[in-house]
């Protein structure tokens, strides 16, 4: 929001800035062109407003180009504080160096181009309104030492004849003030069209296009940090974590079967046939499919499976369990997840099982088999 | 080079045994899905990790959960060793075992297309010959295979998975994708290379491009360093008002408004730069950005929000423009007196004017006022404890790894340390930047100037 409030202070501000340099731009063409009582108007200096300045201009846009300093003078000025705080602020909150580079240089553009048209317009309005006597003077300078240099000011419109100088156009509009005004009105009024294309071509078109391209780097560059910006993954929905559990108990029918799949130590295992009184204990079945087909279920009230805790449970002991019993004598199955430590010299002891396996085994309990699980880990010797 | 010729790779092991950590941690890419709920992956995902021109794709796979009966089947359909492979060809095509053995297609389909193994287990757990059958289903593909070790929560029985893993694979490597730094990444991919040799010289490009990216990662950091210093050295809240009394009310307000955007550009910069290091998930806290010290203000302003001194420099230049005009109107033989006193007459008539023009109204809009200012920070400590913050943040991602979810604590980097260890010339430039940013003035080439800053502290993190 700050910034959306930031960039349009900056935006009013840069339009003042451009109306100002289009009145200043305006009445520099006025003032160049009012001329003296006679309605002369000295050739050389309208050149100079008109051509000379603005190519040195482009000069020194090219060179801060060269140099990487796109906001060339605009850039100095701000650093030499002439501008006002507000606007060095609002600017300084643009981002960073390189996006502030960028806004500065197409605001810079903007504001020349305003000038520009400001000096058109005012040009436009005095061809209109007044008789204008284009007139050049000099003390040192003859006709024939102007036109190379003429020449070549206007090579780029070489293609309209009717704005390019001649010797002849030259000659005729020479002036001598100890003479009066002996000038050919036929030529004093040709030299429009010669200042009307040296503004086309080294303002209007150059600052034209230079504030487009800068204006549309920035507009493409603030797009992409938009982008960037609202860039997010989207992440992938969590499993539900409202998983049926089974029932766990701690206790289980005496005389039940044990299977052990846990590969459990053998002083570990007699300890827990003996607590869960059990009247078989089948060891690390290789293949606990025919196993289980060999169980007498008739005299067993119940069926132990061992397992270790960590180890999640596959499918392979969920098929099997489901091809080789019935729904009533899964209801009797007890799934017992454990884990134990090893201390040196003393035999193994049970240790709790991670809340996450417990968890993990009692929904497998739950959906796979519909057995019951056994927590074995606190439970009464 | 067409996709199958460019090194893949399937992480293939029991389920819940971390493979989606570690193809995470080597893809550097926190939005694969870890969970510590087995059976999570359902499908085989390909991870393609482009670094530039270079890429290898690793391909996360589901958990074995039929691995004896799979390799039943696969023995009746394969009597001795010639045949094996194309038992496996069948296993994976075969309609009536994508149905049976979903899990075991899904794995085998792409190590049948060509892709080298990865096979995973947890060194913190011991030996368990259940898993034989699976690694002899492995073994069988024929396929270029590596084992790695996890050690998910110890290291205790590493040496007997070592013992048994080295019988079934040619190398055998420990890899933490929960500590895995740039460097055990690197020896990972230096593995691949051994097992794989075909496939060297496009991962050995890998290699060099990610030594690049690292670099270039310095540089973009140190860019976004340089933004931020000069957005938050610089930041200030403005408000106008018609009185004084007003502007000053505005104080606990603005106040309140400053330091929630200071910290919110500071959160955005730190956003942007989890981002540069492909966390796009990863939350993280910190303590609240310290902002010391009454940086509350108010001042008279004229007329477009210029005050006094503003309005008549700007005055004077626009009447030395017009005065400019007329001198060039006469020729220059008014010898610059209209420039200099249109300048004088306007700048000095808005000097001496800018109380009444402040007054004044324009269509009921008075044209002066006050303005109320918070910001920005002049304390000459802000900008080492913004850099000290990202810093911190800096050494944390590239200390952590795209396999860990949990929240990242960000502490301040100990940033003396890392001064210390620059050149002369470069603690001057810095201090000098550091100088200038306190003091609002622009800074050229910040991010040059924090360069070798940001290259000690990654060194100091990969010593």
């Amino acid at each position: 929001m700050q910034e959306n409030k930031d960039s349009l202070a900056l935006r009013a501000i840069s339009v003042m800035i451009a109306l100002i340099a289009f009145i200043l731009g305006l009445l520099a063409s006025v003032a160049a062109l009012s001329g003296d009582e006679y309605g002369r108007v000295n050739l050389l200096l309208s050149l100079f407003l008109f051509a000379l300045l603005p190519a040195f201009g482009l000069l020194a846009t090219a060179v801060f180009l060269s140099l990487g300093r796109r906001s060339g003078i605009a850039a100095l000025l701000v650093e030499l504080r002439v501008t006002p705080k507000r606007f060095a602020a609002l600017l300084a909150r643009q981002g960073g160096a390189a996006q502030r580079q960028r806004i500065l240089f197409s605001l810079s553009q903007g504001w020349l181009l305003s000038f520009v048209a400001g000096n058109l317009l005012g040009f436009a309005l005095m061809l209109l309104a007044m008789d204008i006597s284009f007139v050049w003077r000099s003390t040192l300078l003859e006709a024939s030492d102007l036109l190379p240099v003429l020449d070549f000011v206007a090579m780029p419109w070489s293609f309209w004849s009717a704005a390019q100088p001649s010797l002849e156009m030259l000659s005729q509009t020479q002036d001598f003030r100890l003479q009066g005004s002996p000038n050919d009105a036929n030529y004093v009024g040709q030299w429009w069209r010669f200042l009307l294309a040296a503004q086309l071509c080294y303002s209007l078109s150059p600052r034209t296009l230079l504030w487009l391209i800068a204006k549309n780097r920035l507009t493409r560059k603030t797009e992409t940090l938009s982008t960037d910006q609202n860039r997010k993954v989207s992440a992938e929905n969590p499993i539900s974590e409202i998983d049926r559990l089974a029932k766990s108990v701690t206790e289980i029918p005496v005389d039940s079967i044990l299977f052990d799949l846990a590969h459990t130590p053998d002083s570990l295992l007699s300890d827990i046939g003996e607590r869960l009184q059990v009247a078989t204990i089948h060891r690390t079945p290789v293949d606990l499919h025919s196993q289980l087909q060999r169980v007498d279920y008739a005299n067993s009230p119940a069926l132990v499976v061992l397992v270790r805790s960590w180890e999640p449970p596959l499918a392979e002991l969920a098929d099997s369990l489901r091809e080789e019993l019935t729904a009533e004598q899964q209801s009797n199955l007890f799934i017992a997840p454990i884990d134990w430590v090893s201390a040196p010299q003393k035999n193994e002891r049970l240790v709790e099982p991670q809340v996450a396996h417990t968890q993990e085994w009692r929904r497998f309990c739950a959906s796979a088999v519909d057995c019951t699980h056994l927590s074995l880990y606190g439970a009464k010797p | 080079m067409s996709a199958l010729t460019l090194p893949r790779f399937a992480v293939v092991g029991h389920p819940n045994k971390g493979k989606s950590s570690i193809v995470a941690a080597l893809a550097q890419n926190d939005s694969v899905e870890i969970s510590s709920r087995s059976g999570t992956t359902l499908q085989a995902a390909a991870f393609k990790i482009r670094v530039d021109d270079a890429s290898y794709t690793l391909i996360d796979t589901p958990g074995f959960q039929r691995p004896r009966r799979a390799l039943a089947w696969l023995n009746q359909h394969a009597s001795s060793a010639d045949q094996r492979r194309e038992a496996i060809a069948l296993f994976v095509s075969s309609d009536d075992c994508a149905a049976q053995f979903p899990d075991e297609v899904a794995l085998l389909k792409p190590i049948s297309e060509g892709a080298a193994i990865l096979y995973v287990v947890d060194g913190s757990r011991p030996y368990n010959p259940d898993y034989e059958a699976e690694m002899e289903i492995l073994r069988w593909c024929g396929q270029p295979s590596m084992a790695l070790i996890n050690p998910i929560e110890s290291d205790a029985h590493i040496d007997t998975w070592q013992q048994a893993l080295s019988q079934f694979f040619k190398v055998v490597r420990v890899f933490n994708p929960m500590l895995a730094d740039r460097l055990r990444r690197d020896e990972i991919l230096e593995a691949f290379a051994v097992i794989a040799p075909e496939w060297r010289t496009q991962i050995d490009l890998v290699r060099a491009n990610y030594t690049q990216q690292d670099q270039i990662r310095i540089v973009d950091a140190g860019k976004l360093l340089a933004e931020t210093l000069e957005l938050l050295c610089s930041y200030q809240l403005n408000q106008q008002t018609l009185s004084k009394s007003q502007a000053e009310k505005l104080k606990p307000v603005l106040e309140a408004r400053y330091f929630v955007e200071m910290r919110a550009i500071e959160s955005a910069a730190h956003r942007r730069l989890k981002e540069l290091f492909d966390y796009r998930n990863l939350d993280s806290e910190i303590i609240d950005l310290p902002i010391e010290g009454d940086l509350f203000d108010t001042e008279k302003w004229v007329v477009w929000g210029l005050n006094r001194q503003q309005l008549a420099l700007t005055a004077a230049i626009a009447g030395a423009g017009t005065g400019a005009a007329f001198d060039v109107a006469t020729g220059g033989s008014s010898l610059l007196i209209g420039a200099t006193t249109g300048a004088l007459l306007a700048g000095g008539g808005t000097w001496f004017g800018a109380d009444k023009i402040a007054r004044s109204k324009v269509m009921g809009l008075p044209l002066g006022g006050f303005e109320a200012r918070h910001g920005p920070s002049a304390n000459r400590n802000f900008p080492y404890v913004v850099t000290g913050r990202f810093l911190g943040l800096l050494e944390a991602l590239q200390n952590r790894t795209h396999a860990r979810r949990d929240i990242l604590t960000i502490t301040d980097s100990t940033l003396q340390d890392k001064i210390d260890t620059l050149q002369s010339h470069q603690r001057k430039a810095l201090t000098a930047a550091f100088h200038r940013l306190s003091s609002q003035k622009v800074v050229d080439d910040l991010p040059n100037t924090l360069r070798p800053l940001l290259e000690a502290m990654s060194q100091m993190t990969f010593k």
